[in-house]
């Protein structure tokens, strides 16, 4: 699995130094998106193997949940972004995007990823398991989303 | 007793509040006002609200021309009184009329404090005080984009804040160790440093101003310790005078305002004085409450019935600044070791509260933060209640049952202050909503004036109401568009034209939570979009996902299409563009929908422009807020029964009105005859073909819920039932509130008024109506034409979908 690819430089101009083995913690980055390449206060879906992501540009700052809403499986990604949490576009419900808990509409919450911008390329650290919330509404069936 | 001629000097706040108190007593009194300001009288505290943008120079008149009318009042505008001689009893105008008096009142208020710095009369100078200067600094605005106001006083920071709103970097430049320190102490100080430095305005304290710098215009202002601020235009807030030249030349006795006893008589028996010109037991006063408490009292002593005494007044300040809540009453210093403080701080939160007890009672407190408590400790204060039995938790009080609910303000006694402006209890209130049957606060507001001060206290008016009158409480009807953004739609349109906002977020900075939320930012949209006709950027993350890649989302995800066809019109050619392209991209099902059109469903986002650079088809609307399509029936072309050309009226509609956003969607119908084929009588506007002419209906539905349209006019010609379909229409657009669909609106405003202000308004404004239509037309742009050439942004309609796993996967430490 493990294999040493180039990466883009960190402001400094430095190359980013990649050791080639996980160790403890360490988190496997996965560049998805240039930078700039979300509007600000717009998300976009990552597809990637069996993941299904929304990523959001906060201005700046990039913050991932899944693409999948507790309530319908409604595209996060698609919602409108208000402050620090987003409004699924089917059925209005406001997931934070700083914890994945449905902030409105109803109970449950979706998993969050782990982001951060290396040189231009924003990554996610794609992290196995599904949600972590219950859901106290109409059955949820992810595999619904295309 | 015979007629008094009675002569007010000076149309302001005091000095007709006062009349108003007159009035009162007797009616019969000949009263003659003098202003030098050319203005009715107006609500001079509220003039930070209008520099803010948040009222407009209409909203805050007091009383109108029809006031002094009613009340047989001669008003001289912009006559400016020069002598008086009271000897005589004989007062003579700048314009040289001589005017004889029984009784004078002088209500002269005060001037703006300028301090003796170089520079002060060079142009972008501005004292704030009244309407004019108000009007200047807007004015100013327009071209300045750095401005220091000199005085971190209450006005100051109002100013500031007014400025900030305008657009303007602002500086304020303070003489004092700390902000507003006639109100404040230095812990309170520095919280209002902190939460007006967050709004962005940068403070500098202990400064001396030494020169406006510039030649003709102000282009700086330099400092005692020599360091410069750059700025276009200056505004100085120093502080006021009261004005009392007048009463000089009259002989009265002044030291810093014009002696007045407690009977408010000055030291000539017919020469009276209210307001910031007076001086009581060595006070001057500068806010408006203690000037309706004068007013009162020497009410009764001008008309013969001298009684009551005016005691003075505790001090209470609110700080008009929005995103502030500061409060500060009383004596709060508690600088003497007799007086006990409890306070509580909350840094993180800015959250100040402070009490001061003395001899067992609460004597004065300071808020900042969180004022909720304001009334609560100015009662007690005032009341010079003991509270020894609440000691423990005075800061706190007990929390009632349910914050802010209507027994919260129940349980206060009747005798309690609820307007502190202008004196209202809440028995009088209360009364007031019994006796005249009031619903609404406005109508509160009229009726005994509670509220028509600062206006601070409109929340617990309401409370009032709401548990007095119970189920019959009505709303105003003016609400706000949501609870981020408290204003309502019409003064969020003013706000956003005067202070040139063009985006959503500002407005939700300035106005707002500063996040908004799906309702606000489409609604904020829709009024940015409306008042700016496209000279702006479009914020397009403020928009719903359908607006953002104009096709309506599905529950799985993926969009439907539907092409526009005009009048539920097609030929071979459409039909089979739509064919192939259906084929071509696998869509999965092609539905013809209620509303006579084809529906591609189930598209992939990413498909979506290459779709429309296949159709060559404009796009439907179909999922948005805006006018979505015209049905007809096939009427004379070739119907038996048909009385009207129904089909070629219809796509004539629709050409006319398609590509424009509205505020909720608009479904139109157009039938050749009454037995409604295509079901006109259940749209929000519909076209209906009688014999030798057509019916024009409106505010149909058929949806949620089922309602038959209303008859705006029965018209001879198919121009006419065009252009009255257009009225209403452009009518709709700007008065509907967003997301009132026709058949909320059409009840809401009347069908009476709906005529009376399109089809039956004169030329002039009809004209207006459809100009204002065709500009909007003119920007209207159809979205697919041009974005399957050139989407609005490169990623508008792409996911990112990676590669597999082993190929994009990078590690590291």
């Amino acid at each position: 699995m493990s294999k040493k690819i180039e990466c883009h430089p960190r402001e400094g101009g430095d190359q980013l130094q990649l050791d080639s083995r996980l160790r403890g913690n360490d988190k496997r980055w996965v560049p998805v998106a240039e930078m700039g390449s979300i509007p600000v206060k717009e998300g976009r879906r990552v597809v990637y193997g069996d993941w299904n992501v929304a990523l959001f540009n906060l201005g700046g700052e990039y913050l991932a949940v899944d693409n999948v809403c507790p309530h319908k499986a409604g595209p996060l990604a698609d919602g409108i972004v208000a402050g620090r949490a987003v409004f699924c576009p089917l059925h209005n419900w406001k997931i934070s995007l700083e914890t994945g808990c449905a902030l409105s509409g109803g109970k449950g919450q979706v998993k969050k990823y782990p982001v951060r911008v290396l040189g231009n390329k924003v990554c996610i650290a794609f992290e196995k398991g599904g949600f972590c919330g219950t859901v106290e509404s109409p059955a949820l069936d992810a595999a619904e989303i295309d | 007793m015979k007629t008094q001629r009675l002569v007010v000097v000076g149309n302001g706040m005091a000095g007709m509040a006062c009349v108003d108190e007159i009035l009162k007593r007797r009616p019969d009194f000949r009263i003659t006002v003098f202003s030098e300001e050319t203005f009715y009288n107006y609500n001079r505290i509220l003039l930070s609200g209008v520099l803010a943008g948040e009222k407009g120079l209409e909203d805050i008149c007091i009383n109108t021309e029809e006031w002094y009318r009613k009340n047989n009042i001669t008003l001289h505008l912009g006559e400016k009184i020069i002598e008086v001689d009271a000897g005589m009893k004989r007062v003579t105008s700048d314009r040289g009329f001589a005017f004889d008096y029984d009784l004078l009142l002088l209500a002269t208020g005060s001037n703006p404090f300028i301090p003796p710095i170089e520079g002060v009369r060079k142009k972008g100078v501005y004292v704030f005080r009244n309407m004019a200067d108000t009007r200047q600094i807007l004015e100013r605005c327009k071209t300045s984009k750095k401005a220091v106001v000199i005085g971190g006083g209450l006005l100051g920071l109002e100013a500031a804040r007014g400025l900030l709103n305008q657009g303007q970097q602002v500086t304020v430049a303070h003489l004092m160790d700390r902000l507003m320190e006639v109100q404040l102490d230095a812990v309170g100080g520095q919280f209002l440093k902190r939460e007006i430095e967050k709004l962005g305005i940068e403070v500098l304290l202990s400064t001396n101003t030494e020169k406006i710098m510039g030649d003709e215009w102000v282009d700086g202002v330099l400092f005692k310790d020599g360091s410069i601020v750059p700025a276009d235009m200056v505004v100085i807030a120093c502080g006021i005078r009261p004005n009392v030249e007048l009463a000089r030349k009259a002989g009265l006795k002044v030291n810093r305002g014009i002696v007045v006893n407690d009977h408010m008589e000055t030291s000539d028996p017919s020469i009276f004085a209210v307001g910031e010109c007076v001086e009581h037991r060595e006070k001057v006063y500068g806010l408006v409450a203690p000037l309706y408490d004068q007013g009162k009292i020497l009410a009764a002593t001008i008309t013969g019935e001298k009684g009551p005494t005016y005691e003075g007044s505790t001090l209470a300040t609110k700080l008009k600044v929005m995103g502030i809540e500061l409060f500060s009453a009383g004596d709060f210093r508690a600088e003497e070791p007799d007086k006990e403080v409890v306070a509580y701080q909350d840094h993180a939160f800015g959250i100040y509260k402070k009490v001061v007890v003395h001899e067992r009672r609460v004597v004065g407190t300071i808020l900042i933060g969180d004022a909720s408590d304001a009334n609560r400790f100015l009662e007690m204060i005032r009341k010079k209640e003991i509270v020894d039995d609440k000691r423990h938790r005075v800061l706190f009080d007990t929390p009632p049952t349910v914050p802010g609910s209507p027994t919260d303000v129940m349980s206060r006694a009747d005798s309690d202050t609820i307007c502190g402006c202008i004196g209202v209890t809440k028995g009088q209130i209360v009364t007031a909503i019994r006796e005249n049957g009031l619903k609404t606060v406005s109508e509160i507001k009229a009726c005994t004036k509670a509220s028509s001060g600062c206006g601070t206290c409109a929340c617990l008016v309401q409370d009032i109401l709401k548990a007095v009158v119970g189920v019959e409480f009505e709303e105003e009807k003016k609400t706000g568009l949501c609870v981020c953004v408290p204003f309502p739609k019409e003064q969020l349109r003013t706000m956003i034209r005067t202070q040139q906002i063009k985006k959503v977020q500002d407005v939700l900075d300035i106005y707002g939570n500063g996040t908004g939320c799906s309702l606000c930012k489409p609604a904020l949209s829709f009024i940015v979009d409306e008042v700016w006709l496209g000279e702006h950027k479009e914020d397009r993350s403020a928009r719903f996902i359908n607006d953002r890649v104009h096709a309506n989302i599905q529950k799985d995800g993926t969009f439907s299409v539907v092409p526009r066809m005009r009048g539920g019109v097609t030929n071979p050619k459409e039909l089979r563009k739509i064919a192939d392209v259906a084929e071509k991209y696998n869509v999965p099902m092609v539905k013809v929908t209620g509303s006579q059109r084809l529906d591609l469903l189930g598209v992939k986002k990413e498909d979506l422009p290459k779709i429309w650079a296949d159709l060559g088809m404009t796009s439907g609307y179909a999922y948005a807020k805006a006018v979505r399509m015209v049905k007809s029936c096939v009427g004379t072309d070739f119907c038996r029964y048909g009385t009207q050309n129904s089909i070629k009226t219809g796509i004539e509609l629709e050409t006319l009105l398609e590509g424009l956003y509205t505020p909720a969607k608009v479904k139109m119908g157009v039938v050749g005859c009454p037995r409604n084929c295509a079901e006109a009588t259940v749209k929000d506007i519909g076209l209906v073909g009688i014999e030798g002419g057509w019916q024009v209906v409106i505010g149909g539905a058929a949806g949620k819920i089922v309602k038959a349209a209303d008859i705006l006019c029965t018209v001879k010609t198919t121009e006419e039932a065009l252009e009255a379909a257009l009225l209403f229409f452009q009518y709709y657009r700007e008065n509907g509130e967003y997301l009132e669909r026709t058949y909320d609106f059409v009840p809401r405003v009347g069908l009476e008024k709906i005529r009376r202000e399109t089809v039956l308004a004169s030329q002039e404004n009809k004209k207006a109506l459809l100009d204002r239509l065709e500009k909007a037309k003119k920007k209207a742009v159809n979205p697919w034409a041009v974005e399957s050439q050139k989407p609005v942004h490169p990623y508008q309609f792409q996911d990112f979908v990676l590669p597999k796993e082993s190929e994009a996967l990078i590690e590291v430490v």
